[in-house]
């Protein structure tokens, strides 16, 4: 029994809502298009950092849970060269032996989920994570910049017991059809007759693909319980749903479905948007419903996956929900300037490039992306990050390295008005954590003053800013969702 | 050997200040000069009987200036080739060890007369660009990034609030009665009198603190003439002795789960111990007559009083709310207006401090004179990096 054994979400904050594009282009076309809201990713986030937040969620209470191999998708990597997939697991403490990059197309996600399955079918994987991150890099002022959405979203793939979601069946398409492209010395994406693409690219490929995967797998579509399918924006997964054999079972799920929901609330997540269908999907379906998972780019991948009764054993966590209602309202100013669309106004000042140095970044890479502390085993002492001695006890050996639980209490914080930050106002917070230790960090997602004195918090994984052309990325508290005064 | 070690064996017979601020059209060769020169005339000696010099500066480069990088600027600027001069940096704490490491060194019987020159160049950018933009280019890349000096403080603000109940307008109450007396000095950076109003309604900084919480960034310099105690009174009618002057350093990590390294500063609770320990004091309050402290921003001087030993841990509000620390007050302290109305140039301010208690001791003091009758003892109080390092000076009339 080969399949899904969890899943994770992740949306961003920040929240535009599109009608806000609209308005500041003047867009008087496609207005049905321009409702609901789009997910902005925040200035300190990028496909790495929202695979880490969906990994995360995947994994859920289990932490390592015996993963050994890690498949990064996106069509947006922060790295032309750096693999993606090796950060990843490293903030997320996972012991890989396999890393790999899945990115250039639009199926990136549910390739990558291809590629993790027949690993762990060839044994060269016991449990492997498939983590989809995308934000679209569509030129503002264009429909599809409104349509499109930040996102990303995890599986964790292997066989046993304890799998949610057995896969039935699968159908790969490779084609090389022009729908949307992007030269490499090019920013933005390029696009051309959006009802010719359709046609012969994703109405064409993704029937295909399914009539294939029902045919192969001997179901009838009506069987078909649900469907995480991606789809270019809401025009398109209408008419989609008007020709395909898939028809009944959306128009049953209707506005409910987790294309329109995800659409509505977030936007087209691009690579990971299928992967991000199925999560929502996953986390509410009954055992033995059957259901019909499918990428589109370039080809398309469909998937049949039967869900287990072990659905019920799954650990709790908190709903997917929680991504898509913890949320703020974000200028479409600010929403231009974190991507830096606003042309000579870097992220910060000119002359504020932090020094760095490599071989620190080295050195301390357990603490900085591991979030692992320094337990002097002499007197209990749990330190970060990591020192010579103990301070408490003054042993010089005798130390154990643990990945802290993300959680801990604010001992106190303050806000910063003067420092030059994207996103102010900024605070720092002194977190107690349960194994011991405190860490004062930057807060991200959400004015800091809703914070108090006592309460809990999580630490989230995110960039602080790029010197030496490098992201450097760590850990900083989570405002969203914790305040006493959150809107 | 002991903290006794050091006890009125060396004497302070000259002192020179310049008048703090934003000094545009000063260098910092051209600062240190003046406040070596005002030093010297003060003491009645010329410059030949220096034998060494320590020069106190945290950081040249915060105001771009090259020259204070190392001590040879010293011998440079009073032309006196082969000066033994060495430069000390000890976070905001630099002026005072600087002090400390040349009474130590005439103290211990190398040199009769010695030079200390603390000498900071902040202003040569804007002031947001020295220490705030400083915290964003400069330090670790990611540990605690961000997290200014009055972020720091300010840490300690909200903790102290949420455990003792001191309020906002608790800490206005430093800011007004440092403006109040920085306004009748003649050399404080800022001479206006601000009222709590004032300071509640200013912009923010660093959350719960505010802009008249902290101190400006400011340029300055002030210098110190040291000789051996028995020498002085051949040098000089006026002098002050060294009683004590301790350091004390500590993690300066926010290492480990200890609350009170959240509500107060260890470094001086020890320094001040000792300090006591050497001059004999137990209770602080009836033994020192004023005191300069380290207001680097209102919160600083309240964890001061506790830290100090003026009141228990916890009611350093209410000493400023009874007034304790006026200049009519029991224990009067920071009648120069403190850091908040001169500026802190960081390596400047711990000499420039001993200078307030000097001229207090002597009675030079104009319109901030406080009575120095029952002890003629004073103490300086000078606190530097995340609370890590501090050195508390005491001083009396021979």
């Amino acid at each position: 029994m080969i399949g899904i054994v969890d899943f994770g979400l992740y949306i961003p904050y920040h929240r535009l809502p599109r009608e806000a594009i609209g308005e500041a282009w003047r867009m008087e076309q496609a207005k049905e298009l321009l409702i609901g809201e789009r997910a902005v990713a925040g200035f300190d986030e990028d496909t790495v950092t929202m695979a880490v937040e969906a990994v995360l969620e995947a994994l859920g209470p289990r932490q390592e849970a015996g993963v050994d191999a890690l498949f990064f998708a996106s069509t947006t990597p922060p790295f032309g060269e750096k693999s993606s997939a090796a950060v990843v697991a490293a903030a997320c403490d996972l012991p890989v032996h396999r890393s790999a990059d899945v990115t250039g197309t639009l199926r990136a996600g549910t390739t990558a989920l291809g590629l993790a399955l027949d690993a762990v079918r060839a044994g060269s994987a016991r449990r492997a994570v498939v983590a989809a991150a995308d934000m679209r890099p569509f030129e503002p002022g264009t429909l599809q910049e409104a349509v499109s959405g930040d996102g990303a979203a995890a599986l964790v793939i292997g066989e046993g017991d304890d799998v949610v979601a057995v896969i039935e069946g699968e159908v790969h398409l490779s084609d090389p059809t022009v729908d949307v492209w992007r030269h490499a010395e090019r920013r933005y994406l390029s696009t051309d007759d959006e009802s010719f693409a359709n046609q012969v690219g994703y109405f064409a490929l993704v029937n295909k693909a399914v009539d294939e995967l029902l045919r192969q797998a001997g179901v009838e579509a009506e069987s078909v319980a649900g469907v995480a399918l991606y789809a270019p924006d809401g025009r398109a997964y209408m008419r989609l749903a008007r020709k395909s054999p898939l028809g009944p079972a959306l128009a049953r799920a209707g506005l409910m479905g987790p294309a329109p929901r995800l659409l509505m609330a977030a936007g087209n997540l691009g690579a990971a948007f299928p992967l991000a269908q199925l999560a929502l999907l996953l986390e509410t379906a009954q055992p033995d419903d059957l259901l019909v998972l499918v990428g589109y780019g370039d080809g398309a991948d469909a998937y049949l996956l039967r869900v287990t009764p072990a659905t019920a054993k799954r650990p709790p966590r908190r709903p997917a929900a929680f991504w898509l209602e913890t949320k703020g309202p974000i200028p479409y100013t600010q929403a231009l300037f974190f991507r830096q669309h606003i042309r000579d106004k870097p992220l910060f000042p000119p002359g504020a490039e932090p020094w760095t140095s490599l071989p620190l970044l080295y050195r301390e890479r357990g603490e900085l992306l591991a979030l692992r502390a320094q337990r002097c085993t002499s007197c209990g002492a749990v330190w970060w990050p990591h020192r010579p001695n103990c301070y408490e006890c003054g042993a010089q050996e005798g130390f154990e390295f643990m990945r802290l639980g993300r959680r801990g209490t604010v001992a106190t914080f303050e806000v910063e008005w003067a420092i030059p930050h994207p996103a102010p106002p900024v605070g720092m917070v002194t977190v107690d954590t349960p194994e011991g230790t405190r860490i004062t960090t930057q807060t991200t997602d959400g004015d800091p003053r809703v914070l108090a004195v006592g309460q809990e918090v999580e630490l989230a994984f995110r960039l602080f800013h790029t010197a030496k052309a490098l992201p450097h990325y760590s850990w900083k508290v989570r405002v969203r969702g914790e305040g006493r005064k959150e809107t | 050997m002991g903290t006794e070690a050091l006890r009125d064996k060396v004497a302070i017979i000259g002192m020179g200040c310049m008048r703090f601020g934003a000094l545009q059209d000063k260098s910092f060769a051209e600062q240190g000069l003046e406040a070596v020169n005002e030093a010297l005339a003060d003491a009645g000696i010329e410059k030949e009987r220096i034998e060494a010099a320590w020069l106190g500066t945290f950081d040249p480069t915060v105001g771009g200036s090259f020259p204070g990088y190392a001590g040879d600027f010293v011998a440079d600027i009073l032309g006196m080739p082969g000066l033994p001069v060495t430069r000390v940096t000890n976070y905001c704490a630099t002026g005072m060890d600087a002090l400390r490491n040349a009474a130590i060194a005439v103290a211990a019987g190398l040199y009769d007369v010695v030079l200390v020159l603390g000498n900071e160049k902040m202003r040569d950018v804007p002031s947001r660009d020295s220490l705030i933009r400083q915290v964003m280019v400069t330090g670790h890349p990611i540990v605690q990034k961000g997290l200014t000096a009055p972020g720091l403080f300010a840490l300690m603000a909200r903790r102290h609030m949420e455990e003792y109940g001191t309020t906002r307008e608790d800490l206005a109450l430093v800011a007004v009665k440092n403006h109040y007396n920085g306004n009748r000095h003649p050399k404080a950076m800022f001479h206006k009198e601000i009222t709590v109003e004032d300071v509640l309604s200013a912009p923010m900084i660093s959350e719960p603190l505010g802009l008249y919480d902290c101190t400006p960034t400011s340029d300055g310099a002030a210098a110190a003439i040291l000789c051996r105690a028995d020498l002085a009174p051949q040098l000089t009618d006026e002098y002050v002795l060294i009683e004590a002057i301790e350091l004390a350093t500590v993690s300066g990590g926010r290492y480990g789960r200890r609350q009170e390294s959240l509500i107060g500063f260890e470094s001086t609770q020890i320094a001040a111990r000792r300090a006591y320990a050497a001059a004999g004091i137990t209770d602080p309050v009836s033994a020192i007559d004023v005191a300069e402290v380290h207001d680097c921003f209102t919160i600083t001087e309240i964890l001061n009083y506790e830290d100090l030993g003026f009141v228990p841990k916890g009611e350093g509000a209410t000493f400023i709310r009874e007034g304790r620390s006026s200049l009519e007050g029991d224990l009067p302290v920071n009648p120069s207006g403190g850091l908040k109305c001169f500026g802190h140039p960081i390596g400047a301010s711990g000499v420039r401090m001993t200078y307030i208690i000097y001229e207090q001791l002597l009675g030079r003091a104009g319109l901030t004179q406080v009575s120095v009758e029952r002890n003629g003892r004073g103490l300086v109080h000078n606190l530097g990096g995340p609370g890590s390092v501090c050195v508390v000076g005491l001083y009396h009339l021979p």
